[in-house]
């Protein structure tokens, strides 16, 4: 059975910050998330004793697999496919599972975890497939399918925009040398060994530039809110 | 059998996953894991968005930098061949 125990290495406040960042993530994510269950899995979940539950037709075992795999299911569906239509491909997954459970193809009730990833992922593949197929037969367009629905609202663009700025800002900080590393790894996609090697770089001193630009990044967002936070006070004290 | 939850993946686990550079095999571990940790969700959705803030700024500054190299070489060239003729004619 489920328990609700805290996972370890995630204390209360790191976890409040880290919620606070995670909302001003990818767009949808973190809505799309907060409307699954938030508590944190079991550190020790006996899996066949809620597949049988489940087989049994037990209302706890449905309960318990919502529970624990709620969120998560979101989280991989909206990441790959984005907001639309996210409660009934949620949904859809679920009966999948609970079906496959009750027709006993879950051979290892303890492999639950990767048998639900199975599910989501051909979800995903079968949602791919789907547009890909609906693209190319253009006659019989389905016009409200799309993979991933990637637009923001216009708050969320500017959020985007102004962390666009900061970066720039702490780019053009950087050597030629230096920013060059980061452009090669995060705007080319090479790998870190091809970058360590063409470069004469250590791993070491890769890992240090990656989280020294991504901690003057996190500062700059910190100080620039805080600026932003006292412009009011401050145009309030001098109209007095 | 119980599920290991004892722990959480680095962040920079999930900045190599989310730019699609972990192997199939790897994935496994890591969104079986993710399917069940809230706290491993964040720190996926902080990288995806921190990687496409990265790409966007470099994006933008390397277009700045290609955009003002052209002129930067024009007007190097110009000097140089200046400094050629001044030398040439005054020496």
């Amino acid at each position: 059975m489920a328990a609700s125990l805290r996972a370890q290495n995630a204390p209360a406040n790191e976890k409040e910050t880290k919620d606070q960042d995670a909302k001003h993530a990818l767009p949808g994510v973190a809505e799309a998330v907060d409307s699954g269950e938030d508590e944190q899995p079991s550190t020790s979940v006996d899996w066949p004793e809620l597949v049988y539950r489940i087989q049994r037709g037990d209302e706890s075992g449905m309960e318990d697999l919502y529970r624990l795999f709620a969120r998560g299911i979101r989280f991989y569906l909206c990441r790959q496919l984005g907001m639309q239509e996210l409660d009934d491909k949620v949904h859809d997954t679920f009966l999948i599972v609970v079906q496959a459970i009750r027709r006993g193809d879950l051979r290892e009730p303890e492999r639950l975890m990767g048998f639900v990833r199975t599910v989501v992922r051909r979800q995903v593949a079968a949602h791919i497939d789907q547009v890909v197929h609906s693209r190319r037969d253009e006659l019989h367009l389905d016009v409200g399918v799309r993979v991933v629905d990637g637009r923001r609202n216009p708050e969320q663009n500017m959020a985007f925009q102004q962390k666009v700025d900061f970066m720039l800002e702490i780019l053009n900080q950087l050597s030629d040398r230096d920013r060059e590393i980061l452009t090669r790894f995060y705007l080319h996609e090479e790998s870190q060994e091809e970058i360590c090697q063409e470069m004469d770089l250590t791993e070491t001193q890769f890992r240090l530039l990656k989280s020294r630009a991504k901690a003057r990044f996190g500062d700059l967002g910190k100080r620039k809110l805080q600026q932003k936070m006292l412009v009011p006070f401050f145009s309030r004290i001098s109209a007095r | 059998m119980n599920a290991g939850f004892d722990r959480h993946y680095p962040a920079e686990v999930w900045e190599k996953y989310s730019m699609g550079m972990q192997s199939e095999d790897d994935c496994t571990p890591l969104e079986e894991h993710l399917l069940l940790c809230p706290a491993c969700q964040d720190l996926v959705a902080q990288a995806d968005e921190y990687i496409r803030v990265v790409k966007a700024a470099a994006a933008l500054a390397a277009g700045t930098r290609r955009r003002l190299s052209k002129p930067m070489a024009a007007a190097a060239t110009l000097v140089t061949a200046l400094l050629f003729f001044w030398t040439a004619t005054f020496s």
